[in-house]
């Protein structure tokens, strides 16, 4: 531990804004206060992406951040944040502060907002609230909202979750939190749900006040960083948590500016299946009839849910952050700038940028088609090996050998995660009747492609059904039903979990699925 | 030598029953089972894991041409405690006490083996006292390891700890690993070696062993 000295005040600016801190302040706290930058590995010096602009008496780079940021990037004035002190008279601004990319076209936000065009229409008479109620979903990356009146949606909009600045991957966060954050984390995410529902209410020409009820769901570890919940259980085996919610609370205590609303958070059914899986179950129905489903959400932590002859049984299945962009040499989120789709054509890329501007990276969809495309092209072979060091689809953005050994991990592990499951429950891929795609990621990424390099098994299009945001969806049935909360319950509780930990199918099918080959072997 | 030469060819492609068909072919000829260990297994392997550094080939090319490779060494292996080769050291490895991540670990281990290094295996979830029993009781030179979570890897920490506490720090390194892990990380917990991936770590466990390191 360090020795407490004095420190002194001095004056720092941030994006233009004048700061006084301690001296030698950490750059990332600072900028962490208002989830000002994203820092997928949590501020670890691992990943490379904080990077901002610096001007002032900084000490020179260490060699290792000099070798993460890149000579060609230092020389055009930027730092690490994770490396940097405060110094007197110092200043930083971030490449892209949130406000900048909030206006423009988002594939993520996109996804979340595309789920609200569609009205839910649910109404009953047992709602949860009588005239202004909302459904929240904190995602890992997203936070999306709706706002209900009179059993109608009066409003939607979606937000970055701005816990990313203590890092991409839920362990990540935990590890911030289990490190004296677990307070920042949960006042950011929860000013954050504080702002999106008065943008709502704003919409609809309501008082924000007048909610009475809101409906929050979300990940277990989300869920525990919004109440502030310890969560060291989470964050080591036998990774058994220690709260599964489904519970009431009031909006007073997760400083909800609707103070007296009611707040429910439906239950977990797993430390890494949350609330999310729950409600996503609920929206699509998918625990009822005899009709045989799987439900595979594709993010950082995949999970996956099978339900057959009457019972449903889910997995997770830690695929990392590579189709969020994070781990990738050129890899981005789905904002501005990101290349989202690629192909190869008569011999040539072709290849387009959100907003049509000129590539500043690579973005989840874009990866897929990538890899697809370099198959294609027979650049590279099913291995995964490509001749060249890297391929630029546009001349600027593309993937590197190393990047495609990530994709690989990651991929495989979702593979692995559904034919493991597929495995014990002992029936095929062709016995399902229905394989929904759950998740704002799954909405965007090519299914034709993603079935080209193995991520999902060929299941014939028909039988596919691209959901979108149903954790939210969900969350807003709960609001119109008190029997879909009923019914919330008990789905969670009937849950049944495997863990992949350890176990030996999963990891022969990890080594099978890691190539990139058409997916229409059989089970 | 072409049969050498085709038993490394093979091992590279992972053809397990070729390899050992191979070997056994060899052995009848009269030749000697340590040129074939050296010249025909273990050359095959040095080239696999110099194309994994170069991520020319990836985990599961590694694992099919390790598995080829044991095939072939178990129809050595009497002829050569035999003539009484001497395996270059002694590690135990294991992932740390939390965490169940195994894959890169078992890499590690065969990537170490294919240099002639005896490995003691200690499995997932292994806590600091088991490295350091295991350590002084099999008298390894070198401790391995491995965690891919960010909040197992402090137990690393503990273990270099424990090794000090039990007196044998200045007989066994310290190497440490796995996803998360850096040459940082590595320093500051005061272990002695951290590599980026399996055939590295082999490399510097050899150079541990042999004292040049
Ligand atoms: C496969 C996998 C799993 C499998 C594990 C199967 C198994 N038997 O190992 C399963 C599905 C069970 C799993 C579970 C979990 N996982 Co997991 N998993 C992965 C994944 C996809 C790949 C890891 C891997 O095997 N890599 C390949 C190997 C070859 O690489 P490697 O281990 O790094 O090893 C190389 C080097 O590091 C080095 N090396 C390794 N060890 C050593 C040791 C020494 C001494 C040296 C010198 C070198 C060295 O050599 C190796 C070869 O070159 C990663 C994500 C990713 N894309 O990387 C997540 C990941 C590691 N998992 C993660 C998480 C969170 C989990 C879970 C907690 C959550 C969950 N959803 O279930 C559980 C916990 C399980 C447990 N009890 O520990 C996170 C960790 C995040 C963090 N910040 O710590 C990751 C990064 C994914 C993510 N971003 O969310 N996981």
């Amino acid at each position: 531990m360090e020795t407490e000295k004095r420190q002194e005040t001095i004056r720092f600016w941030v994006n233009g804004e004048e700061l006084l801190v301690p001296d030698s302040s950490k750059v990332s706290d600072l900028l962490k206060k208002d989830a000002k930058i994203v820092m997928p590995c949590g501020g670890n010096h691992i990943c490379g992406k904080c990077k901002v602009f610096a001007n002032g008496n900084f000490p020179a780079p260490t060699k290792q951040e000099l070798s993460l940021l890149g000579e060609e990037n230092y020389k055009k004035g930027m730092r690490l944040a994770c490396f940097l002190k405060a110094v007197d008279g110092g200043e930083i601004r971030t490449e892209k502060a949130f406000g900048q990319e909030e206006a423009q076209g988002k594939i993520c936000l996109d996804a979340a907002e595309d789920s609200l065009k569609e009205d839910t229409g649910e109404s009953g008479k047992n709602a949860l609230y009588q005239h202004l109620g909302a459904a929240v979903d904190i995602g890992t990356t997203t936070l999306a909202a709706s706002l209900f009146r009179d059993g109608k949606k009066a409003a939607g909009q979606g937000e970055w979750n701005p816990q990313a600045a203590f890092g991409a991957d839920v362990i990540s966060r935990m590890e911030a939190s289990l490190s004296g954050s677990s307070k920042e984390l949960a006042d950011v995410v929860r000013k954050a749900i504080g702002q999106l529902l008065e943008k709502l209410a704003a919409q609809a020409e309501a008082c924000v006040e007048e909610i009475e009820t809101v409906v929050i769901t979300g990940n277990t570890s989300m869920l525990y960083f919004l109440t502030g919940r310890n969560p060291e259980s989470l964050s080591h085996s036998p990774f058994e948590a220690d709260c599964l919610f489904g519970e009431w609370m009031k909006g007073e205590e997760l400083s909800l500016p609707c103070k007296d609303a009611r707040v429910y958070l439906p239950p977990c059914i797993s430390a890494f299946v949350g609330a999310d899986i729950t409600t996503a179950l609920l929206a699509e129905d998918v625990c009822t009839g005899t009709e045989k489903k799987m439900m595979v959400d594709i993010g950082t932590n995949g999970e996956i849910a099978l339900f057959l002859d009457g019972k449903i049984s889910c997995c997770s299945t830690a695929a990392g952050p590579a189709f969020e962009g994070a781990g990738l040499s050129m890899g981005m989120r789905g904002v501005n700038g990101a290349i989202d789709h690629v192909r190869w054509e008569n011999d040539t890329w072709k290849f387009h940028v959100i907003g049509d501007g000129p590539s500043q990276g690579i973005c989840g969809s874009g990866v897929i088609d990538g890899v697809a495309g370099l198959l294609d092209s027979e650049i590279m072979d099913e291995t995964g090996y490509m001749e060249e060091e890297e391929i630029l689809f546009d001349g600027r953005n593309g993937l590197t050998r190393k990047d495609i050994r990530q994709v690989q991990l990651a991929k495989s592990a979702i593979r692995a995660g559904i034919e493991t499951m597929f495995y014990t429950a002992k029936i095929g891929k062709d016995d399902l009747d229905q394989f929904l795609i759950a998740g704002g990621f799954g909405a965007y990424m090519s299914v034709e492609n993603a079935q080209k390099i193995g991520l999902i098994p060929g299941i014939p299009r028909e039988k596919i059904k691209v959901c979108g945001n149903a954790a939210l969806a969900g969350a807003e049935k709960i609001l119109g039903s008190a029997d879909k909360l009923e019914e919330a319950k008990a789905l969670a509780a009937s849950a049944a979990t495997w863990n992949l930990g350890g176990d030996q199918v999963f990891q022969d099918y990890y080594m099978e699925s890691m190539f990139f080959e058409p997916s229409d072997e059989a089970d | 030598m072409s049969i050498l030469n085709d038993i490394c060819e093979n091992l590279q492609k992972g053809k397990a029953k070729v390899v050992k068909e191979l070997v056994q072919q060899a052995i009848d000829e009269g030749i000697d089972a340590k040129e074939i260990l050296d010249q025909g297994l273990l050359a095959g392997m040095d080239i696999v894991g110099e194309k994994f550094k170069n991520n020319e080939v990836f985990v599961p090319e590694v694992l099919v041409a390790a598995r080829a490779m044991n095939m072939g060494a178990s129809l050595l292996k009497p002829l050569l405690s035999e003539s009484g080769v001497e395996s270059v050291g002694k590690v135990c490895i294991g992932t740390v006490k939390g965490d169940l991540h195994d894959i890169g670990k078992n890499l590690v281990k065969m990537m170490m083996e294919g240099k002639g290094i005896e490995v003691v295996d200690l499995g997932t979830d292994v806590d600091p006292e088991t490295y350091v029993k295991t350590a002084m009781e099999q008298n390894c030179q070198i401790i391995c390891c491995s965690a891919l979570l960010t909040t197992t890897m402090p137990v690393m920490g503990e273990v270099v700890k424990e090794a000090e506490k039990a007196g044998i720090r200045d007989k066994v390194k310290i190497m440490v690993g796995g996803a998360p892990v850096t040459e940082a990380f590595c320093e500051q917990i005061g272990a002695d070696k951290y590599t980026s991936d399996a055939a590295s770590a082999a490399d510097a466990a050899v150079a541990f062993c042999k004292g040049i390191a």
